[in-house]
């Protein structure tokens, strides 16, 4: 899907579910396939929005890392960023306080994910794509409310390593996928409001 | 290794360490509660004692070897992961010798991080499972660690009954007279149920005063009455994900009963003299020799409770209604015991299986099992005969047949049958094996009469 401009005849459509924010220089074709398979497999409607710089605050110098925990703040504040779920992307490195490195990092049923292809890409164009896409997916996953499945190739699965999210399926299991569908539902009932479960506090969670 | 349900107790005074420590666990299945410092921590366990703790070494006021060696005075079996930052790996190691279950250094590598909370969880679910075991252990060295023998038509039907409701999670009620295997029967529905490996948590409900039952229930906390030195779990802790069997459960007081009901209903408790909400989740099979319906009309036993607790019934009926047991259970013992003992016995004379047979057993299968030991204790030569088995003369007026004629032995039994069939010949002669007319004659000719 191409970016959109918020013009006025724009607003006047169903808003999207899924807003994808490319933070700095990133290939469009990884936006276009993560945006792709949001809606093909979660069937959120997701639009790409402009890129943006990410923040400098973030920045760890002696890290030489973006702080990812900073990065959701920020992209928390952006006014522009209006829809229920907000996925940014970057080609940085990410870290947390408590990490040295995360390929990703998400509010737990909140609002913003964001997801690094920096140490994704090991190998092919694409095998870094299919990375980022499962990255992608699971951190919405967590947006969605849902915590690390025990199943083995669910893509909810507690990701330690590159090898092990290489063997995950595309594909989340009977329950994830149960539970996702009813927050997804949850989230069209009530328009563009919270996604999450009914009494969660948005914090930030996890990495992987 | 799932890590759903433990209780995690984040100690860091940098918010952001917390916070992302505390997201990433929470995301991982942990259930996480934070403390800004040592007292905080401190607080936060007079709410509720955490299965594992992370504890950042320097904190300004209390460190976190102090609170380390605090947390292990309150309860010294808990898991505690100490966090260092580059630089204070000897404070890590000192932390070790204190009691410390690991260290990782921050910021921490995720793979480490993941590694290090699935061994600790590892380890919590293996500590719990071992104190379990041991609990079976020392029940089943109790018991002797005996199956089920039986042969009689109305042992077989009770079987059936365990097959067909241990799949269920049901609660049960065992009714039988002391000795007849209640527990057994209760182990048996255990191991083919639901929950074969969860822990089978047995509890005598007649041996104890009512605040011990209450403390052996419920547990307690440190300091809830006189002589409570320390933490203490209690019985509906430990059978959390199996099974819990409460015998002579007509001996519980009305007003643990309520609570017990409460349980039931709500699945969650509080330990005496404590204010943490402990959840659990167990079969409940419940024994009694009693008529949990004349305590009901005496109010001694509430209804609602009495409903509760039957929704199936099994009843074991005594040994001397199924004498055909008698046997078996003879060879039983008798071979157990013999291996036990290292004695090579082959049997028992059948004048010796006459006497087990003429007995009433009023102790059931428990004093039978008691005889043979006995019996192959003392014996001399390769059978069990009537000499063995004389010492049971001393122990009950109703077993003195050891020094019977076969005649005296014949009026004995036939006696017995006729008394346990309520005088009935045609039921009586169908339990001795002969015909009606048969025992007519006998009847006749011994000059039996009827009540």
């Amino acid at each position: 899907m191409p970016p959109t401009a918020p013009t006025d005849a724009l607003r006047a459509e169903p808003r999207p579910l899924t807003e994808l924010v490319p933070l700095g220089a990133i290939n469009q074709l990884a936006a276009d396939v993560v945006a792709g398979n949001l809606q093909a497999i979660l069937e959120l409607t997701t639009d790409i929005l402009p890129p943006q710089s990410l923040p400098q605050e973030a920045f760890m110098s002696a890290r030489r890392q973006y702080d990812a925990v900073k990065i959701i703040n920020h992209l928390s504040a952006v006014p522009s960023i209006r829809a229920p779920i907000c996925l940014g992307l970057t080609s940085c490195d990410m870290g947390t306080p408590i990490l040295t490195y995360v390929y990703g990092e998400s509010q737990l049923g909140g609002r913003v994910a964001v997801v690094s292809f920096y140490r994704l890409t090991t190998a092919g164009r694409e095998m870094t794509l299919a990375r980022l896409t499962k990255l992608s997916l699971h951190e919405v996953g967590h947006v969605l409310g849902l915590g690390h499945c025990w199943e083995h190739s669910c893509l909810m699965r507690s990701i330690r390593n590159i090898d092990q999210l290489d063997k995950l399926d595309l594909a989340f299991c009977e329950t994830c996928s149960f539970e996702i569908n009813r927050r997804i539902r949850q989230m069209r009932a009530k328009g563009a409001g919270s996604v999450g479960p009914p009494d969660a506090t948005p914090t930030i969670t996890g990495t992987d | 290794m799932t890590a759903l349900g433990f209780w995690t107790l984040v100690v860091d005074d940098e918010e952001a360490i917390r916070e992302s420590l505390s997201a990433w666990l929470t995301k991982d299945g942990y259930r996480v509660v934070m403390a800004a410092s040592g007292p905080d921590a401190l607080t936060a366990m007079e709410q509720r004692l955490f299965d594992i703790y992370l504890v950042d070494v320097k904190m300004p006021g209390m460190d976190g070897i102090e609170l380390l060696t605090r947390i292990k005075e309150r309860q010294p079996d808990a898991i505690i992961i100490i966090i260092t930052a580059h630089g204070t790996i000897q404070t890590a190691v000192d932390a070790m010798k204190r009691g410390a279950s690991d260290y990782i250094c921050k910021p921490f590598d995720p793979e480490a991080l993941s590694l290090i909370m699935e061994r600790v969880a590892a380890t919590k679910a293996l500590r719990d499972e071992n104190i379990s075991l041991r609990e079976q252990l020392m029940e089943r060295v109790d018991l002797g660690g005996d199956g089920i023998v039986a042969q009689s038509d109305a042992m077989q039907g009770v079987f059936t009954t365990i097959e067909d409701v241990a799949p269920a999670a049901s609660a049960v009620l065992i009714r039988g007279e002391t000795g007849v295997g209640k527990e057994l029967v209760a182990r048996a529905i255990h191991t083919a149920g639901l929950r074969p490996y969860g822990p089978f948590v047995a509890l005598n409900c007649g041996a104890h005063t009512e605040t011990l039952l209450e403390s052996e229930l419920f547990g307690h906390e440190k300091g809830a009455f006189t002589g409570a030195a320390k933490v203490r779990r209690g019985r509906l802790e430990m059978a959390n994900g199996g099974t819990l069997f409460l015998d002579e459960i007509g001996d519980i007081p009305p007003k643990m009963q309520v609570s017990l009901l409460r349980v039931l209903e709500e699945k969650e408790f509080q330990r005496m003299g404590g204010n943490q909400v402990i959840e659990t989740d167990f079969r409940l099979i419940s024994a009694t020799h009693r008529d949990l319906t004349q305590l009901i009309r005496e109010g001694r036993f509430r209804e609602d409770f009495f409903y509760r607790i039957n929704v199936i019934r099994i009843d074991i009926p005594p040994l001397r209604d199924r004498l055909e047991d008698v046997a078996p259970l003879a060879d039983y013992f008798l071979e157990r015991y013999s291996r036990e003992t290292g004695k090579r016995i082959l049997g028992l004379t059948q004048r010796a299986l006459g006497m087990l047979m003429a007995y009433h057993w009023p102790g059931n299968v428990r004093e039978l099992r008691n005889v043979m030991e006995r019996a192959v204790v003392l014996a001399r030569g390769q059978m069990i005969g009537a000499e063995e088995l004389a010492f049971v003369n001393t122990q009950s007026d109703e077993c003195r047949l050891g020094t019977l004629t076969l005649q005296e032995s014949e009026i004995s039994h036939i006696r017995n049958a006729l008394e346990t069939c309520g005088w009935n010949i045609s039921h009586a002669a169908k339990q001795l094996d002969i015909d009606r007319s048969t025992l007519t004659r006998k009847i006749k000719r011994y000059q039996l009469k009827g009540p």
